[in-house]
C-alpha cells in the first residue's frame, strides 16, 4: 500500500521521470512485440500467420505505440530526471501538475491497447489516421483511440507548459539563457513545439470524431469537406511532431560527445541557433508528405525548397559534433558508442529524407518502402539511439551504480548492426517499388524481406540485453562516484546520485 | 514570473486548438483563390475555332453504390470559349428512394480553373425511387487562356450516397 502511495501521488520530478522512463520501456517492447509479428509475417510471401486485416492494426498500433508511447514519454522523463539537476533547481516549477501529466498516460494507453479486443477491430488505418479510411470506413474503436488521443495531447501540453515554467523560472543564479546545457536549450524548444502543434493533433481529432458521430462533413467529400484537408491539418501537426522526437536527441548527443571527447562543445551558440532555426522551419514544411495530392506546381516548389533548407541547420549540427570529437582524447564507452552512431547513422536517414524532398522523385518513393527505411532511420538510430545514449550515460547517477560495461557493449553493437540489417535492404525494396503497409508481397521482394525479417528479430531479441542491464544496475553493481564519467562537465555531476537524494 | 510562463503557453494551447477549426474556412477560401475544387466566373470571348481540345467523361460509384451512372457520350471535341453540352444518366437499381451527390474532379490542374460549368447536375442532390432513370445535362466551357500545353482534359464524377445524411440534417 506505501508502495502504490508513493508512486501514485509523488511530485518528487525523480519519481516522475522514473515512471515515464519506466512507463517508455514497456511501450516499447509491446509496441515492438507487434514490429516482431509484423516482420515475422513478412519473412517470406502469402499469408503465413494472419490475415491482412490484423495485420493492419499491427501496423496502426506499433506506429502509435512507438511514437506517443516510446519516444515522447522517454525524452519527457529524461527532461523530469535531468532538467532540475542541470538547471540548479529543487523540483519542476510545478510537481503536482507533474504527477497529473504522468497518470494520463497509463490510462491512454490503456483505452488504446483495450481496442485489440473490440468488437470489429482495432484502429487499422495506418498511425497517419487518414479521412476517410478513419471516418467513413474506421472500425467503431476508432472513437476510443480518439480519446485515447485528446489524452495523450493534454499529458503531453501539460508536461510541456510546466518544463517551460522550470527552465525559464528555476535557473540557479548566473546561470543565464546561452549558459544552459543544450539538453536544456533542446527541451525549451520542443516545449514550445509540443504546446503549439498537439492542438492542432486535438483539433483534427475531434473533427474526425464529429464527422464520425454528428454527422458533419469536415473531410467528407460528399457533404462539402475534404478529404485532402485531414492531411493538411494532420500533417502541420505531424511534422513539427516528427522534430519533438528528435531535438531532444540532439540535445542529449551535445551533451554525451563532449564528455567523452573530453573537449567543449564546438559552436555552442550555432548549435543553440540550428535547434531554434530547425523547430521554426518545421512549421512551414508540412505538405512534402502530400506532393502526390495534387498540389499546385508553386506550392509544390515551395514545400521542396523550404525541406531542402532544413538540412543546412541539420548539416551545421553534424559537423559541429563531428568537431567536437576531431582531436579530442576520445575513449568508447556505451553511451559514446551510441552518440557516435547516432551521428552517421542519423545523417543516413537525412540524406534519404533529402531524397524524398525532392518532388519528381518523391513521386516514386511516395508509399514505398523507401519512406519506411527513411523514418526507421531517423527514428531507431536517431531518437531510440540517442535515448539508449542517454540511459546508459546517466544511469549512474539515477542508480548510484555503474551498468555493466561489457553487456552494454555487447548490446550496442548487437543493436547498432542488426539496425543496419534491418532497415537498409528497405531502401532497395522500396526503390524496386514494394508498396508500404502490405501483409504480402511479389516474389522479386523474397531476399531483402528475409534479410530484414532476420535482422528484426536479432535487433527486437538484443533490447532484452538493455533491459536485464538496466534492471541489473538498478539492484546493484559498481558504486559510481558522485561525477561518474571523467570528462563530464555540468551541475548534475555535481550532485549526490540515486532516486534517494530529493 | 512563474504565472505569465504558465498562462502564455497555456494560452498559446488554446488558440492552437482554435487555430485547427478556423483553417476550415481558411483551406476553403485558398482553394476558391487557386481554383482547386471550384467553378470560376466564364468570360464573354468568342471562340477559338483554330484549337481543339479534347473532354473525356469518366464516372465512379463511391461504396459499391447500387445505382448507374455514366455520360451518354464519353469525350467530345470542344473549342475554346464555346459552350458544350453533354447529357449523364442515372438509374437507382436499389430497392427504396435513395439521394446522390456527385462530386468532380478535373485533370490536369492546369486545366480546372479554365473549366467553367455552366450548368450541372453536381449542383445539387438528385433524388430517385426505386428503379426511376434520369438524364440530366451538363453545359460547360473551357476559355481561352487554358495553357497551351494542355490538350485533353479529363472530368471524373464520383456518386456518393448522401440519403442518410439528408435525414440527420432534416
Amino acid at each position: 500500500m506505501n508502495f502504490i502511495k508513493r508512486w501514485l501521488f509523488t511530485t518528487n520530478h525523480k519519481d516522475i521521470g522514473t515512471l515515464y522512463l519506466f512507463l517508455s520501456l514497456t511501450m516499447f517492447f509491446i509496441a515492438g512485440a507487434f514490429a516482431m509479428l509484423i516482420r515475422a509475417e513478412l519473412l517470406r510471401p502469402g499469408a503465413l500467420l494472419f490475415n491482412p486485416e490484423f495485420y493492419n492494426q499491427l501496423v496502426t498500433m506499433h506506429g502509435l505505440i512507438m511514437i506517443f508511447g516510446a519516444i515522447m514519454p522517454a525524452f519527457v522523463g529524461l527532461a523530469n530526471w535531468m532538467i532540475p539537476l542541470m538547471i540548479g533547481a529543487p523540483d519542476m516549477a510545478l510537481p503536482r501538475l507533474n504527477n497529473w501529466s504522468f497518470w494520463i498516460l497509463p490510462f491512454a494507453f490503456g483505452i488504446m491497447l483495450s481496442t485489440f479486443f473490440m468488437q470489429g477491430s482495432a484502429p487499422n488505418f495506418g498511425w497517419t489516421m487518414y479521412a476517410p479510411l478513419s471516418t467513413t470506413y474506421g472500425p467503431k474503436s476508432t472513437d476510443f483511440l480518439i480519446v485515447s488521443i485528446h489524452l495523450l495531447g493534454v499529458s503531453s501540453i501539460l508536461g510541456a507548459i510546466n518544463i517551460i515554467a522550470t527552465i525559464l523560472n528555476l535557473r540557479t543564479p548566473g546561470m543565464t539563457l546561452m549558459k544552459m546545457p543544450l539538453f536544456v536549450w533542446s527541451w525549451l524548444i520542443t516545449s514550445f513545439l509540443l504546446i503549439a502543434v498537439m492542438p492542432v493533433l486535438a483539433g483534427v481529432v475531434t473533427m474526425m470524431l464529429f464527422d464520425r458521430n454528428f454527422g458533419t462533413s469536415f473531410f467528407t467529400a460528399a457533404g462539402g469537406g475534404d478529404p485532402v484537408l485531414y492531411q493538411h491539418l494532420f500533417w502541420f501537426f505531424g511534422h513539427p511532431e516528427v522534430y519533438i522526437m528528435i531535438l531532444p536527441g540532439f540535445g542529449i548527443i551535445s551533451e554525451i560527445i563532449p564528455t567523452f571527447a573530453r573537449k567543449k562543445l564546438f559552436g555552442y551558440t550555432f548549435m543553440v541557433a540550428a535547434i531554434a532555426s530547425i523547430a521554426f522551419l518545421s512549421f512551414v514544411v508540412w505538405a512534402h508528405h502530400m506532393f502526390t495530392t495534387g498540389m499546385t506546381l508553386s506550392a509544390q516548389l515551395f514545400f521542396m525548397y523550404t525541406t531542402m533548407l532544413i538540412a543546412v541547420p541539420t548539416g551545421i549540427k553534424v559537423f559541429n559534433w563531428v568537431a567536437t570529437m576531431y582531436k579530442g582524447a576520445l575513449t568508447f564507452e556505451t553511451p559514446m558508442l551510441f552518440a557516435v552512431a547516432f551521428v552517421i547513422l542519423f545523417s543516413i536517414g537525412g540524406f534519404s529524407g533529402l531524397m524524398l524532398a525532392i518532388v519528381p522523385a518523391d513521386y516514386q518513393y511516395q508509399d514505398t518502402y523507401f519512406v519506411v527505411a527513411h523514418f526507421h532511420y531517423v527514428l531507431v538510430s536517431g531518437a531510440l539511439f540517442s535515448i539508449m545514449a542517454g540511459v546508459y550515460y546517466w544511469l549512474p547517477k539515477w542508480t548510484g551504480h555503474y551498468y555493466n560495461e561489457t553487456l552494454g557493449k555487447i548490446h550496442f553493437w548487437l543493436t547498432a548492426i542488426f539496425m543496419n540489417v534491418t532497415f537498409f535492404p528497405m531502401h532497395f525494396l522500396g526503390l524496386a517499388g514494394m508498396p508500404r503497409r502490405i501483409p504480402d508481397y511479389a516474389l522479386q521482394f523474397t531476399d531483402f524481406n528475409f534479410i530484414a525479417s532476420i535482422g528484426a528479430f536479432v535487433l527486437g531479441f538484443a533490447q532484452l540485453i538493455f533491459l536485464y542491464n538496466i534492471f541489473s544496475c538498478i539492484w546493484g553493481g559498481k558504486t559510481a562516484p558522485v561525477c561518474a564519467w571523467e570528462g563530464a562537465q555540468g551541475l548534475e555531476w555535481t550532485v549526490p546520485s540515486g532516486l534517494d537524494h530529493a | 514570473m512563474l504565472k505569465k510562463s504558465i498562462y502564455i503557453p497555456a494560452l498559446v494551447a488554446v488558440i492552437m486548438f482554435g487555430f485547427t477549426f478556423a483553417m476550415v474556412p481558411v483551406y476553403n477560401a485558398l482553394c476558391n483563390v487557386t481554383g482547386l475544387n471550384t467553378a470560376v466566373p466564364v468570360s464573354l470571348a468568342p471562340p477559338d475555332y483554330n484549337r481543339a481540345i479534347l473532354i473525356q467523361f469518366v464516372t465512379a460509384n463511391n461504396r459499391n453504390l447500387p445505382w448507374d451512372f455514366y455520360p451518354l457520350q464519353t469525350s467530345i471535341n470542344v473549342h475554346p470559349n464555346e459552350n458544350a453540352k453533354v447529357f449523364f444518366y442515372f438509374k437507382n437499381n436499389s430497392t427504396h428512394t435513395m439521394t446522390v451527390q456527385a462530386i468532380p474532379s478535373i485533370t490536369p490542374g492546369p486545366a480546372v480553373s479554365h473549366f467553367h460549368k455552366i450548368e450541372c447536375f453536381c449542383f445539387q442532390k438528385q433524388t430517385l425511387n426505386p428503379g426511376q432513370t434520369l438524364t440530366v445535362p451538363l453545359v460547360f466551357r473551357l476559355d481561352n487562356d487554358v495553357s497551351g500545353d494542355v490538350s485533353t482534359v479529363t472530368l471524373g464524377y464520383t456518386l456518393f450516397d448522401v440519403t442518410n445524411q439528408k435525414k440527420a440534417t432534416a
